[in-house]
């Protein structure tokens, strides 16, 4: 997918995915670090606050003002975590020159984006006290409105419990104490060991000067000593000890039930297609085993599906369920995962399963912002097929493949939030 | 053989096929070179509809509340006992539907076996099959579904909203009905509603992607018969619908952590002319993004007095029988944000729209139409709302430029007047309800 990829210093390189498919160009800038409870909190505040405001921009107003004459441009923080890697940075879209009105927005949506990282606003040779503050606050209030999604609330519980031993639990967004505790020179200090030690890796997608954009922030880094970090492997769980049970009780109305499982495989153990094909027939989508037998057929709920993760080996199944319902829910469930062990799959369910996952495959090509996150994540897995080989591979696969998956599938965690008058 | 319209806009580098099919469907399909192809097969019928009748009819029918969405539902059920999703699933298309208000939609997205997709498309939604034995079925999936949003804070403040603005308006009812409402439903008015609305001439067939408009012919051939002319007479019994709001407060309590709120501005001058009605949609886009954005007065003034520390979401709805504005935020002293957004308006209302906001604002209005056209999704989708609200989407950025600054002026001040706000909130559990 990628059409060119050029190293601009060490550890830092700049990928780009030449397309004329789209009206915009989009941008991405990553800081790539190993996941770590006493630091990921900083990385997710500092990119906040780099998005807060620059020294050319100096507020969010102006930051704003900026963006609506380049055309509706965005500039967004970006967060996340797979496998060990913590994934922090900016990214960014533009319309494409050709539609600006006669004036042109990449050079200067690229000075802008390099005034966001390189140029931050600083006062006493700190981030800005007032912002800081700002930023604090609002990420206090993202902690604490967990809660207002109960499913994805129930879903991190979960996952929470069943990994409490590994770093998958730890949640990048950080604690309300946390982030209390933080300090202006801390985040400084996060800043420059960012720039300093954490891999880079820039994703430009649409059509663009890609040489003149590389030697632009080249001249960023010629400023900069660059140590890279060596990130250490770690240890996956493949197979779970005895079944965790937690309830929790809260004002809703309907249950969450979700279930942790071990699946025993990676994307780093190859095939990691078999991994999705399995999900497609047994949760991951309208005509999946969950979907048809204990939404349709029993009526149990409205919501039933699951996932299995890439580089963390695990798998969740999430329902949303009367509470009263629960056990009936989860034997139905365990159920329809026996029968995906013993290869009780039909033609028709193999052959839609391959076909919906190849859809999902190919329409990543559809979306500037898809491709920047299948590579990147490709990149970090040391696994670059396509999605067009992906796909290929999909369609040879076979059903004792996706049977000897779900055999390795074992149940560790059974999570369920339900209400104060529930019963069941 | 139908006679196909083409119509193009160099600016942009699209063009789109139009016609009127033998059956009575209007159909668009929207050349675009991406890798999925979508398609989109609408009826005007929403949850707003619940009182109807065919010209010549003598009295009018009078159906239980959600009965649109719930026809959605069931209409995924096929008489051989097959469900829809099934036969997607032989094609790989991903397929879904929706309901709104005013519309119920049936959709697919697919990268292969575009053409079969439709075949199966068009040929679920013109086959209803009804038992009261799968509509009894049906009834427990979508308490559930009602459930879920229940426990949903974006829901509860946006229903809440609609009961405040309106008092009789249809819009007020939520669209999946109530656990009651939809207790009432039979086979026999499903039958009815689905005789009514879903006639070939109240719908319209959008597709957008990889596709040739001679192959998209030639399955509506073949999958449509042509439906009878009937003209559908319905009563959204909003003359008595006063312009000022029904209700200043809606509140209600759930498991948040801060209270949300949704300020909610009722509007009832609504051009009859669709070009006109265009005209002001994008203005008061242009205006909730010169008010509302980061770059506004008012929400730097909040965030600077910590009264919030999330955005100010803005968006507009404008439909021929009724149209609302909503901002909403979170914050814990909802009152607080409330008389800043009266000040504030008072206090630009008397300084004037800065010419300058105006412009980039105008600016962002028209970037964002160019961009939906990278998804086909959106592209389909966009046909489909200009058709029914009888404009064409390459008029848009025409409409767009004519916005004047002074046009604007005068809508923003008819537009904002203080009987017309309303408020909803969600509180946190621990804050009695005030109601």
């Amino acid at each position: 997918m990628i059409t060119k990829s050029i190293q601009i210093a060490n550890g830092v390189k700049i990928n780009y995915i030449q397309t004329d498919k789209f009206k915009t160009n989009t941008f991405s800038f990553n800081f790539i670090t190993q996941i770590r409870k006493d630091s990921a909190y900083l990385n997710t505040l500092l990119v906040r606050l780099l998005t807060h405001g620059s020294a050319s921009y100096p507020s969010q107003m102006a930051l704003e003002k900026k963006l609506q004459y380049l055309y509706a441009g965005t500039v967004a923080k970006k967060t996340s975590s797979i496998g060990k890697y913590q994934i922090f940075g900016v990214l960014a879209d533009m319309l494409n020159d050709r539609y600006t009105e006669k004036t042109p927005v990449t050079d200067e949506a690229i000075d802008l984006l390099c005034d966001i990282i390189f140029n931050p606003l600083l006062e006493n040779g700190a981030f800005s006290a007032q912002y800081t503050e700002d930023e604090k606050s609002e990420l206090i209030d993202i902690i604490n409105a967990e809660i207002n999604n109960t499913a994805r609330y129930s879903q991190n519980r979960c996952i929470e419990i069943m990994c409490e031993n590994e770093i998958f639990s730890i949640k990048t967004i950080g604690t309300v104490e946390q982030v209390n505790s933080v300090k202006q020179q801390m985040l400084y200090d996060a800043y420059f060991k960012a720039l300093r030690e954490c891999r880079i890796e820039i994703y430009v997608v649409g059509n663009v000067d890609i040489d003149k954009i590389a030697s632009k922030f080249k001249s960023f880094f010629d400023k900069i000593e660059r140590k890279p970090e060596i990130i250490d492997d770690i240890d996956i769980v493949r197979c779970a000890a005895e079944v965790k049970n937690e309830e929790e009780i809260q004002d809703v109305s309907q249950g969450k039930l979700v279930m942790g499982f071990r699946t025993g495989k990676t994307i780093e153990d190859g095939d990691f297609h078999i991994a999705q094909l399995f999900n497609e027939v047994f949760g991951g989508s309208p005509s999946s085993k969950l979907f048809v037998n204990v939404r349709e057929k029993k009526s149990l709920c409205y919501t039933c599906r699951s996932f299995v993760t890439q580089k963390e080996g695990f798998m969740c199944v999430t329902a949303g369920i009367e509470a009263s319902n629960k056990q009936v829910a989860i034997d139905a469930i365990l159920e329809q995962l026996e029968n995906v062990k013993n290869a009780q799959i039909s033609d028709t369910e193999l052959d839609s399963a391959k076909k919906s996952l190849k859809n999902g495959y190919m329409n990543i090509y559809d979306s500037s912002f898809s491709m920047e996150a299948w590579t990147l994540n490709r990149e970090l897995s040391n696994n670059y097929d396509t999605p067009t080989t992906e796909a290929k591979k999909v369609l040879e696969a076979t059903k004792e493949q996706i049977a000897e998956f779900a055999k390795g599938i074992t149940l560790d965690t059974i999570y369920f939030l339900k209400g104060e008058d529930a019963n069941g | 053989m139908a006679e196909i319209i083409t119509k193009e806009n160099k600016m942009l580098g699209e063009k789109y096929y139009t016609f009127d099919h033998k059956s009575g469907l209007k159909v668009y399909v929207f050349p675009k070179q991406l890798t999925s192809s979508y398609a989109l097969f609408t009826t005007k019928y929403g949850s707003i509809d619940n009182k109807f009748k065919l010209e010549g009819d003598e009295d009018f029918t009078c159906v239980p509340d959600g009965i649109a969405h719930f026809l959605e539902h069931k209409m995924f059920e096929c008489e051989n006992g097959e469900d829809a999703f099934e036969l997607f699933a032989k094609t790989g298309a991903s397929a879904n539907a929706y309901t709104s208000n005013a519309r119920t939609a049936y959709l697919f997205s697919t990268t292969d076996n575009f053409y079969e997709s439709l075949e199966y498309l068009l040929d679920f939604v013109t086959h209803p099959y009804f038992t009261e034995q799968t509509v009894q079925k049906e009834q427990g999936i979508i308490g559930q579904e009602l459930r879920m949003y229940d426990d949903h804070p974006g829901s509860r403040l946006e229903r809440g909203l609609l009961e405040a603005l309106y008092k009789h308006n249809k819009v007020r009812i939520d669209v999946g009905g109530t656990i009651e409402s939809i207790a009432k439903i039979t086979a026999e008015v499903l039958y009815k509603c689905y005789y009514t609305f879903y006639n070939l001439r109240n719908m319209v067939l959008a597709v957008c992607g990889d596709i040739d408009v001679n192959e998209v012919e030639k399955i509506c051939d073949k999958m449509l018969k042509e439906a009878p002319k009937q003209t559908i007479i319905r009563d959204y019994e909003c003359e008595n619908e006063p312009k000022e709001v029904y209700k200043k407060r809606s509140t209600c309590s759930l498991a948040v952590s801060k209270p949300i709120l949704s300020i909610g501005i009722k509007d009832s001058n609504i051009p009859s002319d669709p070009s006109e009605r265009a005209k002001k949609f994008y203005a008061i886009q242009i205006l909730n993004e010169m008010l509302y954005s980061r770059t506004a007065e008012l929400y730097n003034t909040l965030y600077d007095k910590k009264l919030i520390s999330h955005l100010l979401d803005s968006y507009f709805e404008q439909d021929e029988f009724y149209s609302f504005n909503v901002v909403s935020t979170e914050s814990s002293n909802p009152e607080a944000v409330y008389e800043h957004f009266v000040d504030f308006i008072e206090k630009t209302k008397k300084n004037g729209l800065d010419k300058e906001s105006f412009e980039l604002a105008k600016r962002t209005i028209y970037a964002l139409y160019i961009k939906s056209f990278d998804s086909t999704e959106e592209i389909a989708e966009n046909i489909v709302t200009n058709y029914l609200e009888g404009t064409d989407i390459f008029d848009i950025p025409e409409i767009i430029s004519s916005i004047t600054y002074d046009y604007t002026t005068e809508l923003f001040n008819d537009f904002y007047k203080e009987e017309y706000y309303a408020m909803s909130v969600v509180n946190p559990l621990s804050k009695e309800s005030e109601e």
